[in-house]
């Protein structure tokens, strides 16, 4: 081997490729050594996918990505060091020509001796070179540096550098004894090391590593390992296994570790990507496990399709070996349950070489979506009428009744060849009106209501207001002396007002009907109640039971079926309550409702029917729906009567609506 | 005696270089791609010794920066566009070197456990 090929094989091989070639070269590598593996699988598992043989072997492979840029840093390096060299090559070369200056100075004024001192001293000067180069990319690692040069110092030169690793630095060339880097850190005994290496790595306790050392000697740390020093770790050792366990993002993590005895193919790997888990794999078999383990003791097996953790089963520690036991699976309740499975949709209709305007074909599907078009055409038309910046608009109700007019009339124009379309419009259109009915039934209801009150409290005033102790007070004076109120009392509301007057000026004809003995009112505390027998009045009700919520509001059941009571035959159900507790007090109020409704309508001059016009509340969407014909029967009083026997029996005042009923 | 449990591909840290140097040196002027070397350890091992591939293609990479190993493209017999590695005579120098220290701390190792047992012997 000549001087200039020797030269050659001692320095690295230059890299002619760029960047992107050594990208490239890698990348078709790796791939056709997962591609190869995956055929190993599939040959190894006869139905396994070919997708689900490439991403097992991808996994096996570890950390592919990470491995490439490995790679391509070994290419690179050498370039790096290249230039390196050129640059110490320049120091040395400046050295030199210093140095034979020096020497033909020295030659012109000493002798030869002197000229072998100086020569002497370049080493030395060498090495301050790559000194001053270390001291650049960081401190130096303790150790005599003059020994490393005295032993090689054409590497010094070339390769000196310090990497900064983490929080300690490594010696490029020589590396870090890991003893002294322990003692320096001063790990603890509770700590947990991770020593990892070009994508292999190593786990154990202080106490193992330190053994190790003394038993083997010594171990190196070198540029680009990482150490990795864990804190809170329980640890539990044994003969020839250990295990570790922390917690790591609310979950623990178990790292066990154990020499696979004879004839156990199990053999697991902490997933340290992601900090938590472990796989469990069998060899041989592509199939893979992925475990996590759980304080209480089990193994959750994940279902590599979904990565769910679905299954749970036993694991103990037997000997030298992880035993699973897969015989009792179970769900794992920390995974919801999951919704039964949909059925599948319908296959869609192969429409190739069909044109889409076909209409000769039982094209159903493109009458639906031409309807679909027309529908939600008609909702954009609709929703335009609102102005987004103004959503009290108060004219929009009348918008959208104009709209509806008119949508009603164009619908049949514009469909009037496809009334199913066009009976799909309309059947929006009802519903939408529906809705304004609904509304206007709650303002009217809310309205009549308030009337009521305000009547109620008016006559409530007028009759405490009248001399409860005059012997001779006639109904006439209480309704003279009401009718003389009523303009002050209703002065903001001269409808009430005057609709007042006539009610009150009716019952005055109704008095001068009436025989003079019964034009007598009694007292004040009978409020004036022009009692009759009970027994006159139908024993009936509209309502199979009846139950009050929040004290004095009406639930009503109808065919199974509950709901809060608007109103009666047009009369306000808050306005019958009143009634029943104006005339019969609190405790009797709730029972002559229920039980003696028509009884209480005639006294407030209705005339119940056998069957009733309701209007009622959905106790769930609060919607209020009429009920025109809801029929009074002997029967359903007779239910009310029993509902009400069994709530006193329970020791109640009333039958509550507890919201369940 | 405690020992420290490691990886495996950690406990061929020292190794591996030199079996891939060996693996090639069988494989002739052919060559052998990277899993093929993979799969010749496993096989020649009887499954024991598994190679971790991450670590394998640094090794292989290095291995050829150093001029231990000569490399082409070639196609494989799956047809597909593969790397072929070659041992080369920096490499079969290296291979000499490695198998030279590897018996000697083979050796070294069986000397230190005959020890052990002869001082239990005697003990006991």
């Amino acid at each position: 081997m000549s001087f200039i090929s020797s030269i050659q094989s001692f320095l690295p091989r230059p890299e002619n490729r760029s960047r992107q070639e050594i990208a490239r070269d890698l990348e078709d590598e790796f791939d056709f050594h997962l591609e190869m593996k995956a055929r190993n699988l599939m040959s190894q598992a006869p139905g396994l996918e070919r997708d689900e043989a490439k991403d097992a072997a991808r996994r096996m492979f570890g950390d592919v990505e990470a491995v490439k840029k490995q790679c391509q840093r070994i290419a690179l390096r050498e370039r790096i060091m290249l230039q390196r060299v050129n640059l110490v090559l320049m120091i040395v070369v400046m050295l030199v020509v210093v140095a034979v200056g020096a020497q033909v100075y020295i030659t012109q004024r000493y002798n030869t001796l002197a000229l072998q001192a100086i020569t002497a001293d370049l080493a030395r000067m060498k090495f301050e070179a790559a000194s001053a180069e270390r001291r650049a990319s960081g401190p130096l690692a303790s150790g005599d540096a003059s020994d490393r040069v005295a032993a090689d110092a054409s590497r010094v030169l070339v390769e000196g550098d310090v990497a900064a690793v983490g929080w300690h630095s490594i010696d490029m060339d020589r590396g870090t004894r890991l003893s002294d880097l322990l003692q320096e850190l001063n790990v603890r005994d509770d700590q947990w090391i991770t020593y990892r290496r070009n994508g292999a790595s190593g786990q154990a306790t202080p106490q193992l590593v330190k053994s190790y050392l003394a038993d083997s000697g010594s171990m190196v740390l070198r540029p680009n390992d990482e150490l990795t020093i864990r804190n809170d770790v329980a640890i539990e050792s044994r003969r020839s296994y250990y295990m570790a366990q922390w917690r790591s993002g609310g979950e623990t993590v178990m790292y066990w570790r154990a020499a696979p005895p004879d004839g156990s193919r199990w053999h697991m790997r902490v997933s340290a990507g992601r900090g938590q888990g472990a796989t469990l794999m069998r060899e041989g078999e592509p199939r893979e496990w992925s475990l996590a383990f759980t304080p209480d003791g089990v193994v959750v097996i994940s279902n590599e399709s979904n990565r769910q953790y679905t299954q749970m089963a036993d694991w103990d520690v037997v000997g030298e070996q992880l035993v699973l036991d897969f015989s009792n699976l179970r769900d794992n309740p920390r995974v919801p349950p999951q919704p039964p499975a949909q059925p599948p949709l319908p296959a869609m209709p192969d429409i190739k070489g069909r044109l889409a305007f076909d209409r000769t074909t039982d094209d159903s599907a493109f009458e639906q979506s031409a309807r679909a078009k027309a529908v939600g055409d008609f909702v954009v038309r609709l929703f335009a009428l609102a102005d987004p910046n103004d959503p009290s608009d108060p004219n929009l109700d009348q918008k959208v009744r104009g709209f509806l007019d008119a949508e009603e009339k164009a619908a049949d124009r514009d469909y009037a060849d496809d009334p199913a379309t066009a009976g799909m419009i309309k059947e929006l259109i009802a519903g939408r009106r529906k809705i304004f009915e609904a509304d206007a039934a709650i303002q009217q209801a809310a309205t009549a209501e308030e009337k009521a009150k305000a009547v109620s409290d008016f006559l409530q005033d007028v009759l405490t207001s009248t001399d409860a102790t005059a012997p001779s007070v006639s109904v006439k004076d209480v309704l003279n002396h009401a009718s003389s109120r009523i303009a002050e009392q209703f002065a903001d509301n001269p409808q009430l007002a005057a609709a007042m007057r006539e009610r009150i000026a009716e019952a005055q004809r109704q008095l001068q009907d009436q025989p003079p003995g019964e034009k007598k009112a009694e007292t004040a505390g009978d409020q004036g109640e022009v009692r009759q027998d009970d027994d006159q009045f139908p024993k009936t009700s509209p309502f199979e039971e009846v139950r009050w919520k929040d004290q004095w509001t009406p639930v009503v059941r109808l065919q199974q079926q509950w709901y809060e009571l608007v109103s009666l035959d047009g009369v306000v159900a808050g306005a019958i309550v009143e009634h029943c507790r104006q005339h019969y007090g609190e405790e009797l109020a709730r029972k002559r409702f229920s039980e003696d409704l028509p009884q209480m309508l005639i006294e407030m001059n209705q005339q119940p029917g056998t069957t009733s016009k309701l209007q009622v509340k959905d106790l769930r969407t609060g919607s209020v729906l009429a009920i025109n014909e809801a029929v009074s029967s002997s029967e359903n009083r007779e239910m009310t009567r029993i509902a009400n026997h069994a709530a006193e029996g329970a020791g109640k005042a009333y039958p509550e609506w507890t919201g369940t009923n | 005696m405690p020992t420290i449990e490691r990886d495996r591909s950690d406990l061929l840290q020292g190794t591996l270089d030199m079996m891939i140097l060996k693996v090639l040196a069988g494989a002739g002027t052919s060559g052998q791609h990277g899993y093929g070397i993979v799969r010749r350890i496993q096989q020649v091992s009887d499954e024991v010794l598994q190679v971790e591939e991450g670590s394998l293609y640094p090794a292989l990479h290095r291995l050829e920066k150093r001029g231990c190993l000569d490399s082409d493209w070639r196609q494989s017999e799956s047809n597909r566009r593969a790397k072929y590695y070659r041992l080369n005579a920096r490499g079969r120098t290296q291979l000499k070197t490695e198998t030279a220290n590897w018996n000697r701390l083979a050796g070294a190792i069986d000397k230190v456990m005959n020890a052990r047992e002869e001082l239990c012997v005697v003990t006991g």
